[in-house]
């Protein structure tokens, strides 16, 4: 039984230029991960760091020029695997717009299983339960476009779950929304991996998101410069603001403290972590 | 007078459908000339129907937007001159970059304008400073920079009509942290060297903690707030119920504070909420 739900090793890859055979330079430069089972992964760092073709990597959408990515032990390089792969591995894009086919919700959520051949009657029932997993079930009888951007990405969410994929790519889900479809966008990724047991792979810039998964890996200019639990990351935000990241609202506070000469107890990269710590501290000095 | 005046304006959403709504609703506001305000409220709220009444794209059902004093709806003409004094930038406006170089995009606001060419020329390269552009890019294409750069090239189209009014909204969003820093300090040097009034149309309570003068908060289609950044993030529990998030150090302090901590409220960046903390764990004294 093989633990890893995605494995690269030593990914190379370039996009190809305008002219014939041209190949334009490397944007994953030997990117070696294993993503596992049932785990929440954040992939953080700036745009153009080569974040979302590592996503089109890991569902056979591009297939590495240099060394092997493999979804459940399947090379995606094999062409005849694509389907399967892709039956594995469900992506979710930045913008809404974008990837919303029908004109009702429901049937926007059936358009992935429909393509995977799923009989009609377990169609009826899998959309079903997927638009209740990600509290949209109330609208599946609504026009996708009239809905706020929190609302259109869990509808694309639900479509992903929709086709029972093991592990779902979100790739700046919450860029284009604002912070109430923020909030409603990351507590249906946190329920997805915590109850069903979907491997998350969240793509982001937002520290306080990555804060929220199992293990953050810190990509800059087509490497992973960094790979650790949260609180292991986050410890090192002069790396961090080297390559255009940064760090909560929460740690920059823990850190101004420990500069004035408070040090608080623990990690602070959350606001619950800060104010635990903080309380802990002044019961301690009072 | 006021720079911009707001006298009970009502607008409607599909009017005289069975689908009509409210989008502003008798609403009234006076905005002063200069410095950076910043419009928030959550979406659906009503921000961004209000800004387009301000330079005219929208006509209300009722109501006037007097800039100068003058109606802006006056006559076909006035709207027309009006876009002009008050520069609209849209949301993601790097989707609307088109020209074939970043120079003609950029001059492309003020050709508009019949300006001479010498005058363009030195609209296009005031406004390529303000937002950090040089000259090495001029006869790039828009479409081989990045996205912050091309956001940046489509904010100065605008800054080249030289308006009396600069609106942006949301200039920072889907941006990464490097992006978004370098639009807000952009906003700050063009307000310093201009003196010209800034309107940030935002969703982001971090942006408008570093970047705004003074803060109007809109919420179903009527001005909830008007005020400085303290007055109006010191009353955060409306903000939450309004569905706007404060920032994170603001939460930090607001709930340490409903458990019974001594702290000032209406704290909104990390230094003031460190010394604020210090001060209490110190009693004033240094350790």
């Amino acid at each position: 039984m093989n633990e890893n739900m995605i494995e690269l090793k030593d990914v190379w890859f370039s996009y190809a230029g305008d002219d014939e055979g041209q190949k334009l330079p490397p944007v994953i430069k030997g990117v070696t991960l294993d993503i596992k089972k049932g785990e929440f992964l954040a992939i953080l760092g700036h745009n153009g760091s080569g974040k979302s073709t590592l996503t089109r990597l890991c569902n056979a959408m591009s297939v590495p020029d240099k060394g092997k990515v493999f979804v459940e032990g399947m090379d995606t390089a094999d062409e005849t695997l694509e389907y399967e792969i892709r039956s594995k591995v469900g992506v979710v894009m930045q913008n809404p717009d974008n990837q919303i086919v029908a004109t009702i919700v429901e049937e926007d959520v059936a358009f992935g299983p429909e393509n995977l051949g799923v009989a009609p009657q377990e169609i009826r029932a899998r959309v079903d339960d997927a638009l209740k997993r990600v509290g949209m079930y109330e609208y599946r009888g609504h026009e996708p476009h009239k809905l706020s951007g929190g609302q259109k990405q869990r509808v694309a969410i639900a479509g992903v779950v929709a086709m029972r994929t093991d592990c779902i790519i979100l790739d700046e889900p919450t860029a284009m929304l604002d912070p109430i479809g923020r909030q409603e966008v990351m507590h249906t990724i946190l329920e997805l991996n915590q109850k069903l047991g979907i491997t998350v792979v969240l793509i982001t810039h937002y520290m306080n998101e990555a804060v929220l998964a199992d293990r953050v890996a810190v990509m800059d200019n087509g490497s992973i410069i960094l790979t650790g639990t949260p609180q292991e990351v986050f410890q090192k935000d002069d790396i961090l603001r080297s390559v255009g990241l940064d760090t909560t609202q929460s740690a920059k506070l823990a850190a101004k403290l420990a500069a004035k000469g408070i040090r608080l107890p623990g990690s602070a990269l959350t606001p619950a972590d800060f104010i635990a710590a903080f309380k802990n501290y002044s019961g301690d000095h009072q | 007078m006021s720079l911009i005046e707001v006298k009970d304006l009502v607008y409607y959403y599909g009017m005289r459908t069975p689908f009509q709504v409210t989008a502003l609703d008798h609403v009234n506001l006076s905005l002063e000339k200069g410095g950076i305000k910043a419009v928030i409220g959550h979406t659906g709220s009503g921000k961004t129907t209000l800004i387009q009444h301000l330079n005219a794209l929208l006509q209300p059902a009722s109501g006037q937007v007097l800039f100068h004093g003058e109606d802006v709806n006056a006559t076909k003409e006035s709207a027309y001159r009006i876009r002009f004094k008050i520069g609209l930038c849209f949301q993601y406006p790097e989707y609307q970059l088109f020209e074939n170089t970043v120079f003609e995009d950029i001059a492309f606001g003020p050709k508009n304008m019949g300006l001479s060419e010498a005058e363009i020329d030195r609209a296009v390269r005031a406004a390529a400073s303000y937002v950090g552009i040089s000259e090495d890019f001029f006869q790039k294409s828009p479409f081989d920079l990045s996205g912050g750069q091309k956001r940046r090239v489509a904010v100065a189209g605008v800054m080249a009509m030289d308006p009396d009014v600069l609106i942006l909204d949301e200039p920072t969003a889907g941006l990464d942290p490097r992006g978004r820093e370098m639009i807000l300090s952009m906003i700050r040097n063009y307000r310093d060297q201009t003196g010209k009034t800034v309107i940030l149309v935002s969703h982001s309570m971090d942006d408008v903690a570093e970047t705004a003068d003074e803060v109007i908060v809109v919420n179903k289609g009527k001005i909830a707030m008007q005020g400085t950044v303290d007055d109006v993030f010191s009353r955060s529990a409306e903000l939450s119920e309004m569905g706007l998030t404060v920032p994170e150090v603001t939460g930090i302090i607001d709930t340490l504070r409903a458990q019974g901590y001594d702290l000032p409220a209406g704290i909104y960046t990390v230094d003031r909420a460190a010394d604020a903390l210090y001060r209490y764990l110190t009693g004033g004294r240094t350790l």
